[in-house]
């Protein structure tokens, strides 16, 4: 057996054991609304969760877990996850009502959509269904400054499994955000077989995206579980400093880059003109 | 003119020392009499104008003539005098003389007190002539009036004024002369009163009755005294009040002494003070660091002063919370954490700082330290130095071990200084990082806690708990949410039972369970009054779940932010939280003074607590004799009148107690020593009484103009004496008349 899969069981032996009891869990918990297809498994996101706990002080639950709207479970916990990428029937009154009252004890969604291409309506249909269930509410676009930015890593945009949009999108009401958009399908991102390997290819594909997409999630998870605690005042000065040296190495780097690419051309125009000679 | 009167009647003015005259001529006779008169003179001008007579002659016809036709008209009127036979009233005068202690300063080589001795036999002789129109009242005042003696109009003897100067003593310990003056005339109509006083007096003095003060001369004293405290009504805890002391100071150079600052008997700051001759202000910050009444002294060293008891001053000034400072540590994020600072940061009296350890040693978060957005935890800084700058601190969930490393003794022991001595709130909240499992057993936050830590060895319930109010819980301002206790317990029953609890080993002394687990018994939820803080442990850490959980029910919703609204009030003893107020008036007052305790006793659900229900005790400070005074009034509100004898500071408590759990409130009297208030202000003060300062007894001022006075007299006979008859004024006319027509004759008229 792989040694990952028994370490994992190992873990989940000993959070059931140790754990305080089910409330104190962080769970990992998407919600199917009524005709919607769930494009992952329930155990897809078992090592995202391992990874949650050896890079946090989170205590998550092993396994992630779907609830309906009519589930007595919806009101166990405060976070979820709509994951989907297909065309769904609207809600009735009643399940609005239900959401709506999820949000205003406390909830947060998180919208993830796997239609990166808009071959459905899924991103449209999910957004009305919102401003049916908030009225007088707008998406708005979540700015760089935005605490889901610096709840736990520093990140300057949402990636995911593609890169199709450089932002995410917000609904604020009982003076927090209460649902975000994500339309680059980050879960999707996350998806990894039993034994670990990562189900979808990214987009571009770029050395750092998959960690970046474990991070944005992280952040998007302590953003529920913290809220506004990292723009308190205290944090602002350490902040400011940490995003302006990773400003500063950026710069660097990006030079020596071009420094780099300006020698492989020069070397590369010399090797051609040589071959030239040499003919 | 009078004696052209007295003499026209033959009357005397002393048996008719009044008189009045009025006109008795009918209108017609009076108008005849003008026609006449005015036809006269017009006449009279014309033929002058037309005699062509030099100016002296011409002047003398017409001012004859005018004085002719004066006379004539005044007969004419028919005049007539009435006179009046009068007699003096009883006239009674005033001396009031201070005998308060003030007076045994010194003045013009002897005491205040000679001095007035002196002033009075200096003028014995007006004092006798003042007698003959006068009674002469002496009354001695300060803390009461004294009668020193009364000379009767007409009796004086030099005798009878020195036995009443020898009752006249300086031994009052305060200066009512408002209350003296008014006790004495009531009963007395008084012309006139003499104070002589050095100014120094309780409260500022107006009378109606003629006042004239007599002032001693002014003498250097080589003294020091605090004569005033400016200081604002209301202070913040921790925030700088700037006191004003008014100091005065005898010596003819600056001087330096040191000034002691004492709150509630203990000494918190020393200073130089440079003190410059007269009196000035001078400016001392004061920082409370607790709520509530407190009394500060403020002592000037008297170094061998003759006076050293008015060096000292105290004043009661009351603390508030502007804000209430939290400072909430939770050990791993959770729920729980999540809707606690969602409370924490939406209540606009908390100003929070919160820490939330988001990785612990242990977590690899793959990036390094400038991708995060983490910050170091400073637990020795925030343990040590700044926890004395918050009034509640919160540990959620929190194991302080991997945290405080080194200096751990330390810094538990500071956390049970905060609560202890500092009169903070501590808040223990459950988790797998709290309580035993964050071993805490043993340690000085166990000594303070309200519950028995267990050992370190997975003491946790994981499985559901059903929560119970009890009996005391029902009570409390807490848990009873601001219901009554039925509702309260309705309410706590219908909550679904929460997810896991930590087990705690029994309840310590002068703590009060206010939840417990239904089927263990276990206390998940209590509360303690330790030091001069407060505890409170919840031993689980899903409470949240009452605000979440019950989507349907929005007064459970409402229930937990209530609950912990309650508890960080109850944790500052925060004053619009009392169901118990206990207010003095006055709250600085003399020994004798009556002073009216005023109580409003309501339980959560606002019923009136029953007055045979509270207990009311009057402690005097750094004394043991309790008394309790017997109240009165009814439907919460209830009073009582006490009297304090001696000097000092009391409190006044009073509590209501049901099973284990008391309630109550208390407040500060502060009893001054009169004496050390008498000379408080060594200088004749001028400004208090709104009389006419005189430095003598001015026989004209105090006897001529009042016995003159129509006031002071009384009519006991009259007599009517026409005047038109009076041959004189006949024959005065007819003497004109001849004196006229000779001149006119001489001028060639007829």
């Amino acid at each position: 057996m792989d040694v990952r899969f028994k370490l994992t069981g190992l873990i989940v032996a000993v959070l059931l054991l140790t754990s305080f009891g089910d409330a104190s869990l962080f769970h990992l918990r998407f919600l199917k609304l009524p005709g919607m297809k769930i494009p992952f498994e329930k155990g897809d996101y078992k090592f995202f969760l391992l990874d949650l706990k050896r890079r946090t002080n989170v205590e998550p639950a092993p396994l992630s877990d779907i609830v309906t709207l009519q589930s007595r479970k919806l009101f166990d916990q405060p976070f979820l996850i709509i994951y989907g990428c297909n065309s769904f029937p609207p809600l009735t009154d009643e399940e609005r009502q239900r959401l709506r009252l999820f949000l205003q004890s406390g909830g947060f969604i998180f919208i993830d959509s796997c239609d990166t291409d808009d071959l459905t309506d899924f991103n449209r249909e999910i957004k009305d269904e919102f401003l049916k269930i908030l009225p007088g509410r707008k998406w708005k676009r979540v700015k760089p400054d935005h605490v889901i930015f610096q709840s736990f890593y520093l990140l300057d945009a949402p990636t995911g499994r593609v890169e199709r949009y450089p932002y995410f999108e917000k609904i604020d009401s009982w003076g927090r955000t209460v649902v975000l958009f994500s339309g680059n399908d980050l879960m999707g991102a996350l998806r990894q077989d039993v034994f670990g390997n990562y189900i979808e290819d990214l987009e571009p594909g770029w050395s750092l995206q998959r960690d970046f997409c474990i991070r944005t999630l992280i952040n998007i998870i302590f953003y529920a579980l913290t809220g506004t605690y990292k723009k308190d005042q205290l944090h602002a000065p350490y902040i400011l400093e940490r995003r302006q040296r990773r400003g500063f190495y950026q710069k660097w780097i990006n030079e020596m880059m071009n420094d780099v690419n300006r020698r492989q051309k020069k070397f590369k125009k010399l090797q051609k003109s040589r071959r030239n000679r040499k003919r | 003119m009078k004696w052209i009167l007295y003499l026209l009647t033959g009357l005397s003015e002393r048996i008719y020392p009044e008189f009045d005259i009025e006109f008795i001529a009918p209108h017609w006779l009076l108008i005849i009499a003008i026609l006449l008169v005015s036809a006269y003179l017009l006449f009279m001008v014309l033929e002058m104008k037309e005699s062509g007579l030099k100016g002296g002659r011409k002047l003398t016809i017409l001012f004859l003539s005018l004085s002719v036709a004066i006379l004539f008209l005044f007969i004419a009127a028919l005049p007539q005098a009435t006179f009046y036979r009068v007699k003096m009233k009883n006239l009674n005068a005033l001396f009031l003389l201070d005998e308060s202690l003030s007076m045994k300063l010194p003045a013009d080589g002897g005491s205040r007190c000679e001095w007035v001795r002196d002033f009075i036999m200096e003028r014995k002789s007006t004092i006798k002539d003042l007698n003959r129109y006068f009674s002469i009242d002496f009354y001695g005042w300060g803390d009461d009036e004294t009668f020193l003696g009364r000379i009767k109009r007409g009796n004086y003897s030099f005798s009878s004024l020195k036995k009443i100067l020898d009752n006249y003593r300086c031994h009052e310990r305060r200066s009512d002369l408002l209350g003296a003056l008014s006790k004495v005339s009531v009963s007395k109509k008084y012309s006139w009163v003499v104070v002589l006083t050095d100014g120094v007096v309780d409260e500022k003095v107006h009378s109606s009755i003629p006042l004239y003060v007599v002032y001693p001369p002014e003498s250097k004293m080589e003294d020091i005294s605090i004569t005033g405290i400016d200081v604002p009504e209301l202070a913040y805890v921790r925030s700088p009040v700037d006191v004003k002391l008014k100091v005065y100071s005898g010596f003819e150079n600056m001087v330096k002494r040191v000034l002691n600052i004492y709150e509630d008997g203990k000494l918190i700051k020393s200073q130089i003070l440079n003190i410059s001759p007269g009196e000035d202000k001078y400016q001392v910050e004061l920082r409370p660091n607790f709520t509530g009444q407190h009394i500060y002294t403020f002592l000037i060293s008297p170094d061998g002063e003759k006076f050293p008891q008015n060096n000292s001053s105290s004043i009661i000034l009351n603390v508030l919370l502007d804000k209430i400072r939290v400072l909430h540590i939770v050990g791993r994020p959770t729920w729980d954490s999540r809707f606690l600072r969602l409370y924490l940061k939406n209540d606009p009296r908390i100003d929070l700082v919160s820490f939330t350890i988001l990785r612990s040693n242990n977590d690899d978060p793959m990036a390094s330290e400038d991708e995060l957005s983490l910050i170091p935890f400073p637990a020795e800084t925030l343990f040590s130095d700044e926890l004395n700058n918050f009034d509640v601190l919160i540990l959620q969930n929190f194991d302080y071990a991997s945290y405080f490393m080194f200096y751990t003794f330390e810094l538990l022991r500071s956390i049970k200084k905060f609560v202890v001595e500092r009169g903070g709130g501590l808040v223990l909240v459950g988790g797998e990082l709290s309580f035993s499992e964050g071993d805490y057993q043993n340690t000085p936050i166990d000594e303070v806690m309200p519950v028995r830590i267990l050992p370190y060895h997975n003491e946790i319930y994981p499985g559901k708990v059903k929560l119970q109010l009890t009996e005391e819980g029902a009570m409390s301002p807490i848990t009873s949410l601001g219901l009554s206790p039925e509702d309260a317990k309705n309410l706590w029953n219908s909550l679904k039972p929460v997810d896991g609890e930590n087990l705690v080993g029994g309840l310590r002394k002068n703590s009060v369970p206010l939840l417990v687990d239904r089927k263990s018994g276990n206390v998940v939820v209590a509360a303690r009054n330790v030091g001069r803080g407060r505890t409170l442990s919840i031993a689980t850490d899903s409470l949240w779940e009452m605000a979440f959980r019950n989507p349907e029910r929005e007064d459970l919703r409402r229930g937990y932010f209530q609950f912990w609204k309650r508890a960080i009030r109850w944790l500052i003893k925060d004053e619009s939280f009392k169901q118990i107020r206990v207010t003095l008036n006055p709250t600085i007052a003399f020994p004798g003074e009556s002073v009216k305790i005023t109580i409003r006793a309501f339980q959560s659900d606002f019923k009136p607590i029953q007055r045979k229900d509270l207990q009311v005790r009057v402690v005097k400070r750094n004394n043991k004799k309790i008394e309790h005074p017997e109240l009165s009034g009814s439907n919460g509100i209830y009073s009582s009148i006490v009297t304090f004898t001696t000097p000092g500071s009391y409190i006044v408590t009073v509590s209501f107690s049901r099973g284990s759990i008391t309630i109550g409130d208390s407040a500060l009297e502060l009893v001054k020593d009169p004496y050390a208030e008498e000379i408080r202000k060594v200088r004749i003060d001028k400004s208090r009484i709104s009389g006419r300062e005189i430095s003598s007894l001015d026989p004209d001022l105090l006897m001529r103009k009042v016995i003159f006075s129509p006031s002071s007299r009384m009519i006991v006979g009259e007599k009517v004496v026409p005047l038109w008859d009076k041959m004189v004024l006949l024959l005065l006319l007819s003497l004109l008349f001849i004196f006229l027509w000779g001149v006119r004759r001489r001028s060639g008229f007829l």
